[in-house]
């Protein structure tokens, strides 16, 4: 009896040390790239929609609904993960921290109700993704803004 | 630190640095996982205490330290060709009923939208009897270390082989949803096969931004297997009067109806929800009911919470077989079968309270540490969440604290 608790704490310490080292590591990744700019949500300058509320955005990319408000299909893009730029999103439109993010996903991944939107690795290729897909909704730092899309919240 | 600890610390390592929902942008495949490490222990040691009905032993007089009752991995395969169509596929490992830790397929099933807002499903579904019950083994989409028990461990039936038909209507700012669900199940319980043959849900959910609302009702035809036949069994051995008493007492095949509702507010800092739940088998064993309210809020990365959670319902004592009707000889076989009849009520009644307090700790966006210490208080004549009861003895007040890792990736 007594071998095993120790066992199991033993891990649960080796455990906890671990995942702090790599918070560590995770925490100093995040650090190195602060970008002053404002992030902004933008649509394709071909798609209708032109202004949504915070809730409209945290709909769209929380998953609670697959549509705009004027009822066309809506497919959010996503930045890579662990991006300094993901990160503010979440925390900045979202208002969530990215492990709330993730734990929000991981409810309506494992039952089979959906998938977390497509993630690219940069806003260059948001703005490349969107000059293609008229239904998509994604977020970019605003000096990035050109003719081919539309900020519908900032 | 053993060999097995090693293995584990580095399987973990690599886990816990994996790209989270690993996906390849461009396929129609997707494969996640999720699971949990986790450690419990009890301050009674004359029972076990056990949080849901298929585990067989738990922390207390079997395990000082209980490795078992959280710990589970889950591996999911996705499949989308189309906007339409698209097919889930998830396996879980867990400490199953007869001790062993093995994988079962959780759900199986391919869903179609018929229509933007009427879907449906086929296959092995997962039942949303409560506001978490599909998600409740993924640790990480929970903000406590485990689901109320005492609530959670009302409807043993968590999926079911059958169809559902889902309606979704959009209306400013949310959506409501109605979920109709027909079908059956086989699940192994420690005390036997729990079969059941019809099992139909409706289930209502609102969402609104921060607000869910949830309400169902569900009913079953349930067989409750070899171990509750026997004592039936035993009873008509003796005749019209035992009929009479397995007849009060018989629950196979007849309509077992559930309600719930629950409301949760979450708007990312804090949360509050609260759950209520009341059902009964259809036998004299009587109505059961349970509700919790729990509260939250974040720090960081930090989120405490506390949790008030109590269940009632069921009888003190049984309407057994009247012994001094038959010869002094069949006594002692006739005290057998009411004793065996009172274990089963108390078991089947969980008056019990509990208070949890507990916190989350997020070291990682996919990895959450998670601890909890919950002090019950069972009533007088219930078994609570114990089992393997010392003779004679009743549980009355136990602390237990347990600690576990989620991961998701």
């Amino acid at each position: 009896m007594t071998t095993k608790r120790t066992g199991i704490v033993t891990l649960f310490i080796h455990l906890v040390v671990v995942a702090m080292f790599l918070q560590a590591a995770y925490a100093a990744e995040n650090d190195n790239e602060s970008i002053g700019d404002d992030i902004v949500v933008v649509v394709s300058r071909l798609n209708p929609v032109r202004d949504l509320t915070r809730t409209q955005v945290e709909d769209i990319f929380l998953g609670r609904t697959q549509q705009f408000p004027n009822g066309q299909r809506a497919v959010p893009i996503d930045q890579a993960e662990r991006s300094t730029i993901r990160e503010r999103f979440n925390e900045e439109v979202l208002a969530r921290t990215s492990a709330q993010v993730r734990s929000h996903w991981s409810r309506i991944l494992f039952t089979g109700r959906g998938q977390p939107p497509r993630s690219v690795t940069s806003s260059e290729e948001v703005l490349r993704v969107l000059a293609t897909q008229v239904q998509g909704i994604g977020y970019i730092e605003r000096r990035l803004v050109d003719d081919s899309v539309v900020v519908v919240f900032e | 630190m053993n060999k097995c600890q090693a293995t584990v610390l580095i399987l973990l390592s690599v886990i816990l640095n994996a790209p989270i929902f690993a996906q390849s942008t461009n396929s129609i495949w997707s494969l996640n996982g999720y699971g949990t490490l986790g450690a419990a222990h009890s301050s009674e040691n004359k029972a076990d205490y056990i949080p849901s009905p298929v585990f067989p032993k738990g922390p207390g007089s079997s395990y000082n330290w209980d490795a078992m009752i959280d710990t589970r991995a889950g591996v999911q395969l996705g499949v989308q060709p189309n906007d339409k169509l698209s097919g889930v596929l998830q396996v879980v490992a867990e400490k199953r009923f007869d001790g062993k830790f093995k994988p079962r397929v959780e759900w199986a099933n391919l869903h179609y939208a018929l229509t933007p807002s009427l879907h449906v499903r086929a296959g092995r579904i997962a039942l949303g009897t409560y506001m978490v019950s599909d998600h409740r083994k993924v640790g990480h989409s929970l903000p406590w270390l485990r689901p109320p028990v005492e609530l959670y461990r009302l409807i043993a039936i968590t999926s079911s082989d059958g169809v559902d038909l889902s309606y979704q209507h959009n209306f400013t700012g949310g959506s409501y949803t109605a979920t109709v669900s027909y079908g059956s199940s086989k699940a192994k319980e420690f005390v036997g096969l729990l079969e059941a043959s019809n099992i139909w849900t409706m289930v209502h959910r609102v969402e609104r931004g921060p607000l869910t609302l949830h309400a169902s009702y569900s009913s079953a035809k349930v067989d409750y297997g070899r171990q509750f036949h026997l004592l039936w069994d035993g009873f008509e051995a003796f005749g019209p009067a035992g009929e009479v008493v397995s007849a009060r007492y018989d629950a196979t095949g007849r309509w077992s109806p559930f309600i719930a509702v629950g409301f949760q507010y979450d708007p990312g800092d804090w949360f509050v929800m609260t759950e209520w739940s009341e059902g009964d088998v259809g036998s004299d064993f009587g109505n059961r009911a349970a509700w919790y309210v729990s509260g939250g809020y974040r720090l960081g990365a930090i989120a405490p919470y506390v949790t008030f959670a109590r269940g009632s319902g069921g009888h003190r004592s049984v309407n057994g077989l009247d012994a001094t009707a038959f010869p002094p000889s069949l006594t002692p076989a006739i005290n057998t079968l009411n004793e065996s009849l009172q274990v089963m009520q108390e078991g089947y009644g969980v008056r019990q309270q509990t208070v949890s307090l507990g916190a989350r700790w997020d070291v990682l966006p996919n990895v959450a540490f998670k601890g909890q210490v919950d002090h019950l208080h069972t009533r007088k004549q219930s078994l609570g969440t114990f089992i393997n009861v010392a003779p004679g003895y009743r549980p009355r007040e136990a602390n237990i604290i347990s600690i576990t890792m989620d991961f998701v990736f």
